[in-house]
């Protein structure tokens, strides 16, 4: 574990090299406010320096990764909060639509794979199989457009109730602080849980629920052939418990490490679901801060996209140990 | 799995499916709702909540500063703080916390013998902070001392860095003492007074940015949810409430959502109550088939144009520009991709600034002969599809903001005419800030379309001057990325921005429009539409671009 720590360690030096390098050696989003007569090229070249833009992108970098490497993260060049504070108002919000957005994903995913493997080739099949691909090959944005568009046609059918929210994050009636600051504190009942996240949530579930019941599919359907399936079978085992113990519990094992490798992926998805539906989560900060050069936010966000991607590929390892005893995490 | 739990569940997923196939179906009819029919002519009751749906957050609240540098901080602070003047209906300047708009006519204004002048204006007795403390001459001292403080990351100094000082001879009387005359003054003296009670010794750079406990507007601010919502309050001591104790709004709440279709569904789904779009071809036919609300497009203060650049081959010819400026169609532009919502603009100022405007581009309307008769005087010769000079082909590189869906409309339709009229337009979309920061300002390009955006003020000081053509000489100082000069024009703009003046003022902008038509260094195609969608629950809805959306907001109110 810790090795592969270690080992992880010039990946993020590479990442942060590039993604700095990347920001630093780019134009100047200030030019942009020259569109405004009144802001003169002084002004512009006055407000640049106070940024420390004006300095030599090595010693920026150098600036940045010394105080990284002590934990800080640096403050935002934007409104000069520390990038964490801003990080740690959004990360919940983010969490939320990606953890239910997997638990939905898996739920609906791993019993249509399973589902139609037993039944290859039937209608059912061939149904699933067309479903699947029209899913993969809709993209977010679109699917969010076509269910705002649902959800008012439902408000309209109902006479004018709004089933669920179109977009935003709720408005706030009690005060709160804290990691699970304000969005949380906003979010209310359940009830006003669902009707915020349920469009959100259901959009960036799509591409997964395609893609993880065609794996789950093709896993199961490889297992179901195998010798020691049939040998259970020989044996009269139930056709339930062959089922779950010996095809299910094998043919899970490659799908963990898909599940854990996914959930950067989901997070990707996550910053154009966030941007549809106007949801203030980390990928909405991402695409803002990239378009105000705020160099310590997005590198915040990076690093904790890489550390997530590298949590999540031990999380596939260990769990790999649970289903599979032969297998044991070094 | 039992027959018995079998048969449970397929009862189950067929209700769910027959759920799921009547939302579908109902969904699929269209059908709108009956909603109460509102009466626009009700009278306005005191109470309730506005939501207003923006595509970005502040990232804080001091809209002085560079972090208050968006338009989403300026839209809220618009309504926090008064000026000493307003921006009426008319797109006027109009007395607010001062009882008179100062002008040398009305002897406010005096010039003094070292070459500066004099602006003074009277405090009304009545303005009051939201603390109840009254609105003094302290406060607009103070206003500016702070913006010319070398500590603040304030924006832009334009015209204040003038000021030698701010006298106060009592209260409510403000003396500004300009160093040199500056014809621009009202720009700078109807800004908002700062509350140096408040803010005397605190850390400009942040006191303002996350809480502002303090106004001398209609609202207040009452809570910023971070990344969720600012929220307003009612200034329940607002000096300028009149018999009708306004603002008659209880609460306005801003939303934060950056895709602008989300923003229009949420509007159809009375989400948000107000937003102010973008400008795109189809956006008024979208508007007219909402039921449940209302429109106003208006001409708006940024203004999309050609820059030629005028010192580089081949438009640095003044016959080139003014052939490309003949083959373009600007009513077809406006028709085809604005679908007529406003028309073309012929001046480098906006209709809205009256006396000072006039259309100088009028005459210059789609013509191929003339066209061609200034590139055959400049030596060209059409050889099949295009213009030839040397051998080769007339080529001008186009160049505009990428992500922009009407300048890329607007770069097609030039692309199309100049082919017609044998001039080869090639296009290449940059990110706006590789644009702004270094196509336009190292004049790398040939054409270019951007938009400026346009204050109350007819000043164009930093756009045209010879000595404002970014260099290395000046740091790539000034924005006359046109690289045109015209010695006299630059005069005249140098003249017409220090005399006080008035009639002195108005002849020569009227000449500067008409020489700088006569060199064609640019050409203006229109103004950006400006647009202020509602639900039919608000009421006082008023667009006014030069004032901003939120203007008159103590006079809006909602149906109850």
């Amino acid at each position: 574990m810790v090795r592969r720590l270690l080992e992880a360690i010039p990946a993020l030096i590479v990442v942060s090299v590039i993604m700095f390098g990347l920001l630093a050696l780019g134009p100047n989003p200030l030019d942009t406010l020259k569109q405004n007569p009144n802001i003169t090229s002084e002004d512009v070249a006055r407000l640049t320096k106070m940024n420390g833009w004006d300095k030599p992108v090595t010693q920026q970098y150098t600036h940045w990764a010394t105080h990284f490497v002590k934990g800080d993260l640096g403050t935002s060049t934007v409104d000069y909060r520390p990038a964490w504070d801003k990080i740690k108002e959004r990360l919940p919000l983010t969490l939320m639509i990606t953890g239910m957005s997997m638990v939905l994903s898996l739920a609906i995913a791993l019993p249509i794979g399973a589902y139609v493997a037993v039944r290859k080739y039937s209608k059912a099949d061939y149904a699933a199989t067309l479903t699947t691909f029209a899913m993969m090959a809709s993209p977010s944005f679109f699917v969010g457009l076509l269910l705002q568009l649902f959800a008012l046609k439902l408000q309209d059918a109902l006479g004018g109730t709004l089933l669920v929210y179109t977009a935003g994050a709720p408005q706030c009636v009690a005060s709160s602080s804290g990691f699970f600051g304000t969005v949380f504190g906003c979010m209310g009942t359940p009830v006003e849980v669902f009707q915020r996240l349920a469009l959100p949530v259901f959009a960036l579930s799509i591409l997964q629920i395609a893609g993880w019941s065609r794996y789950m599919r093709s896993e199961l359907l490889g297992v179901l052939g195998q010798e020691y399936v049939r040998s259970a079978m020989a044996k009269g085992l139930p056709a339930r418990l062959v089922f779950m113990r010996h095809a299910m519990r094998n043919a899970l094992l490659p799908i963990v490490t898909i599940v854990a490798l996914d959930v950067a992926g989901l997070f990707g998805g996550a910053v154009i679901t966030e941007r549809v539906f106007g949801l203030p989560g980390m990928g909405n900060l991402l695409l803002d801060s990239l378009g105000q050069k705020d160099i310590p936010v997005v590198l915040a966000i990076v690093m904790i996209g890489a550390g997530l991607v590298l949590f999540m590929n031990m999380v596939a390892d260990v769990l790999y140990g649970v289903l599979d005893p032969r297998v044991r995490v070094g | 799995m039992g027959p018995g739990r079998m048969s449970i569940s397929r009862r189950l997923a067929a209700y769910a499916l027959a759920l799921i196939a009547a939302a579908i179906m109902v969904s699929g009819c269209g059908g709108s709702a009956d909603t109460a029919a509102a009466d626009p002519d009700a009278p306005k009751q005191h109470g309730g909540l506005v939501t207003i749906g923006m595509d970005q957050e502040p990232a804080c609240l001091n809209e002085k500063i560079q972090c208050g540098s968006m338009a989403a901080t300026t839209m809220i602070a618009a309504s926090l703080w008064d000026g000493l003047l307003d921006i009426d209906a008319e797109g006027n300047y109009a007395p607010k916390i001062a009882t008179d708009v100062p002008t040398k006519e009305n002897g406010s204004v005096k010039d003094t013998p070292d070459g500066g002048m004099t602006v003074t204006m009277h405090l009304k007795p009545e303005a009051r902070w939201s603390d109840g403390r009254p609105i003094t001459c302290d406060d607009v001292a103070f206003r500016w001392s702070t913006t010319m403080d070398e500590r603040w990351q304030v924006v832009s100094r334009k015209g204040w860095e003038l000021i030698k000082d701010v006298e106060c001879p009592d209260a409510q009387t403000v003396v500004f003492v300009w160093a040199e005359r500056y014809a621009p003054y009202l720009g700078i003296v109807s800004a908002a007074p700062l509350p140096k009670h408040v803010l005397d010794g605190k850390d400009f750079n942040k006191y303002f940015n996350e809480a502002i406990p303090i106004s001398s507007g209609p609202f207040m601010l009452k809570k910023w949810n971070r990344a969720v919502d600012v929220q307003l309050k009612r200034n329940p001591e607002y000096w300028d409430a009149g018999k009708d104790e306004r603002p008659w709004l209880d609460t306005i709440r801003y939303v934060f959502v950056a895709d602008t279709n989300t923003l229009k569904i949420q509007l159809r789904t009375g989400e948000v109550d107000i937003i102010s779009p973008p400008p795109d071809s189809t956006l008024k036919e979208e508007l007219e088939g909402f039921p449940r609300g209302g429109y106003q497009i208006e001409p708006g203060i940024y203004w999309e144009q050609i820059a030629f650049n005028n010192a580089k081959a081949p438009t640095n010819d003044i016959n080139v520009r003014k052939a490309i400026a003949y083959s373009i169609d600007r009513d077809q532009i406006t028709d085809v991709v604005l679908k007529g919502q406003v028309e073309r603009l012929d001046s480098t100022l906006l209709p809205a600034k009256k006396e000072y405007y006039i259309p100088a581009w009028k005459d210059v309307k789609y013509d191929t002969k003339k066209a061609a008769g200034y590139l055959e005087k400049s030596g060209y010769k059409r050889n099949g599809q295009y213009f030839e000079k040397g051998g080769k082909p007339l080529t001008v590189q186009f160049k505009s903001t990428a992500g922009n869906d009407l300048r890329l409309k607007v770069a097609q339709l030039l692309q199309q005419r100049l082919k017609a009229n044998g001039i080869k337009m090639d296009i290449a979309l940059e990110p706006p800030n590789v644009f702004f920061g270094q196509s336009t300002p190292n004049g790398a390009f040939g054409m270019a379309l951007w938009a400026w955006s346009s204050g109350i003020d007819p000043s164009q000081e930093t756009m045209f001057p010879c000595d404002q053509i970014p260099s290395e000489a000046n740091d790539f100082s000034g924005q006359n990325n046109y690289r045109y000069c015209n010695e006299k024009v630059s005069e005249l703009i140098k003249q017409a921005n220090v005399t006080t003046d008035q009639a002195e003022r108005i002849r020569m902008t009227h000449e500067i429009q008409t020489l700088m038509a006569a060199d064609m260094p640019m050409l203006p195609l229109f103004q950006r539409p400006e647009t202020l969608a509602y639900t039919e629950r608000t009421l006082g809805m008023d667009s006014n671009p030069l004032g901003g959306l939120v203007w008159n907001a103590a006079d809006w109110a909602v149906m109850k």
